[in-house]
């Protein structure tokens, strides 16, 4: 549908509709406030001052750093899924195939279980110790899986699998010995956004940044070893340092993004495979529109989360599930159709 | 062109290659035949720097394919590899411009240079009506094109190939090797593929290097080597040998 036009083009088009989004998004919630307010005091205008001071306290301090964080989290996991299923050669390789997720569930776990009070770069003890998790968990994970002095992508599924299956058991295991922070446990794997700040989108911006900028480098490599590793190599890629190089820049900005939102399942699954069908399957393109459209979809699915429901917020992995998962199944039919898989 | 010094390999358990020695002038048109396990990939995938040899050495042009940097082999030499199937899709014309990587640099755009060459590769391979059709709807025998095309972008002064016709019928099996002997004879493009049919090598090839158990057996122009007493020994079926105009393997 968008292929063939120019790609500056279509990227400007969705840097708008993120930024209109993220609008709409702050003015929605339980407080409602109109767009006006919203630039003006975005934007510090004259009339910003007309406004009121809870008004302005709302968007500055609670929604807008909200939407950034949610943004950037729903492009990371987008990004990160593309270049995964690139790698792994395998359309349904998720951001979390490192086990990224189950070491900062347990990491998360015991941060609620024995944190006390403790902060470190702006991050609360659990956010730290989700990201301790994770980062133990990709280390663990590509160690056992590069024993022979290349990466294997079927060691690091199956490392994955069960470095997933062992810190979940342990993550049920304790909370069966603490009942009381069940609660708390649940709610932080289910994803959300509701302790997002400005500290947050600071901590995460810098490391987006970089990573991203390395994904975007290595666009004509991904298209490349798409076709098959040994002609990549043979077109002149140097396979095995693309393969390490983005597995650890891109779970290293998995970590991050995890720590402060918690688990958000399926979005990098199934915004890759949508922007595929609209955009096809050069990375040069694919890359930045999976960035812009993860980050859309996330704050949409976060918007709902917050105010869907009056005096309770739905956690925002939930959405992104019920939406995502049949969403997901309707592909996956399409394309064994069509004999793709 | 390519000279191989006493190369072995193995995968772990045995030699699949023991002590293979050869050399290929420039300009040739060289087919390796051999039974199923004889080390033919095994062989190509060394040359290609796809496995580094337990021993021995491969030079191309006078150089070690250790030394070469990635991207500047691939200047020199393109490897057109047994099909692989994506589960992701690409039009040909995408594809065949992947052939211009090794000259690019990072955030480097393809110039209307590179556009132009690709474009010239898929007329040469007959592909460009092709051009906006996704890899996944085009035929075996288009496919294998397209792999040629985007070979042919590389401007390699080599061509290397793992079984080109495979799994092709017998009218896309020609129509492959006429392109290579056409690259081969216009463009003076270095030919050196592994093949299954014997009569097609002896049809086509200058030369013909007859492998067995990781050894070259024979090595030699297709009228001194495709003998019954050589098809024989490497074979071992029994086969009458047509001598003119160009040796014809009949089993009997």
């Amino acid at each position: 549908m968008f292929k063939g036009q120019k790609y500056q083009l279509k990227i400007f088009i969705l840097v708008v509709l993120v930024v209109l989004l993220g609008v709409i998004s702050i003015t929605q919630g339980s407080v409602k406030i109109p767009v006006d307010d919203v630039v003006n005091t975005i934007l510090k205008t004259d009339a910003a001052d007309a406004i009121k001071p809870s008004h302005q306290f709302i968007i500055t301090s609670i929604r807008l750093p909200r939407i950034l964080l949610a943004g950037m989290v729903g492009g990371i996991l987008s990004i990160v899924g593309v270049v995964f299923q690139a790698i792994f050669k395998n359309p349904m390789a998720d951001p979390y195939v490192m086990g990224v997720s189950a070491g900062a569930s347990f990491g998360a776990t015991l941060g609620i279980v024995f944190g006390i009070g403790v902060s470190f770069l702006g991050m609360g003890v659990v956010s730290m110790m989700a990201f301790i998790g994770a980062l133990g968990t990709m280390f663990i994970v590509y160690f056992l899986a590069n024993g022979v002095g290349r990466i294997s992508t079927t060691a690091i599924l199956l490392a994955g699998v069960v470095m997933n299956a062992i810190l979940s058991s342990l993550v049920s295991f304790m909370m069966m010995m603490f009942h009381n922070d069940i609660d708390k446990i649940v709610t932080w794997t289910m994803g959300s956004f509701n302790a997002a700040s400005w500290e947050y989108v600071k901590l995460l911006v810098v490391p987006m940044t970089l990573g991203l900028i390395y994904l975007l480098s290595i666009s004509r490599e991904l298209n490349a070893m798409m076709i098959g590793e040994e002609e990549a190599k043979n077109t002149g890629v140097n396979v095995e340092a693309i393969k390490r190089n983005a597995l650890i820049i891109a779970s290293l900005m998995m970590a991050f993004s995890v720590s402060v939102s918690g688990i958000i399942g399926f979005v990098g699954l199934i915004v890759p495979h949508l922007l595929r069908i609209l955009f096809g399957y050069n990375h040069k393109i694919l890359l930045p529109v999976s960035f812009l459209g993860g980050a859309s979809f996330m704050i949409i699915c976060d918007t709902f989360a917050r105010s869907a429901m009056e005096n309770m917020e739905i956690p925002v992995g939930i959405i992104t599930s019920m939406i995502g998962g049949p969403f997901f199944l309707m592909l996956l039919y399409q394309q064994k159709k069509k004999n793709v898989i | 062109m390519i000279k191989v010094d006493q190369l072995k390999f193995g995968y772990g358990d045995g030699d699949v290659l023991q002590s293979v020695s050869l050399s290929v002038k420039k300009g040739k048109f060289v087919c390796v035949i051999g039974p199923n396990g004889s080390g033919k990939t095994t062989l190509i995938k060394n040359i290609c720097k796809l496995l580094k040899p337990s021993s021995g050495s491969i030079y191309i042009s006078g150089r070690n394919v250790l030394k070469f940097r990635q991207k500047d082999f691939a200047k020199s030499v393109a490897v057109v590899h047994q099909g692989s199937n994506s589960a992701f899709d690409f039009n040909v014309e995408e594809a065949v411009l992947m052939g211009r990587y090794p000259y690019l640099k990072r955030f480097q755009n393809e110039s209307t240079m590179d556009r132009e060459i690709a474009l010239d590769a898929l007329r040469q391979t007959d592909t460009l009506h092709l051009k906006d059709k996704s890899l996944h709807t085009i035929s075996g025998g288009e496919r294998q094109r397209v792999m040629i095309a985007k070979a042919l972008a590389q401007e390699p002064e080599l061509l290397i190939l793992d079984e080109p016709i495979s799994n092709l019928d017998i009218k896309y099996q020609v129509e492959i090797l006429k392109l290579c002997q056409k690259l081969n004879q216009t463009k003076g493009i270095t030919i050196f593929m592994t093949l299954h049919d014997i009569n097609l090598a002896s049809r086509f090839a200058d030369e013909v290097i007859i492998m067995k158990n990781g050894e070259i057996q024979h090595f030699g122009r297709p009228d001194d080597v495709i003998t019954e007493s050589n098809i024989k020994n490497v074979y071992d079926v029994d086969v009458m040998v047509q001598k003119s105009p160009f040796p014809l393997v009949i089993p009997v």
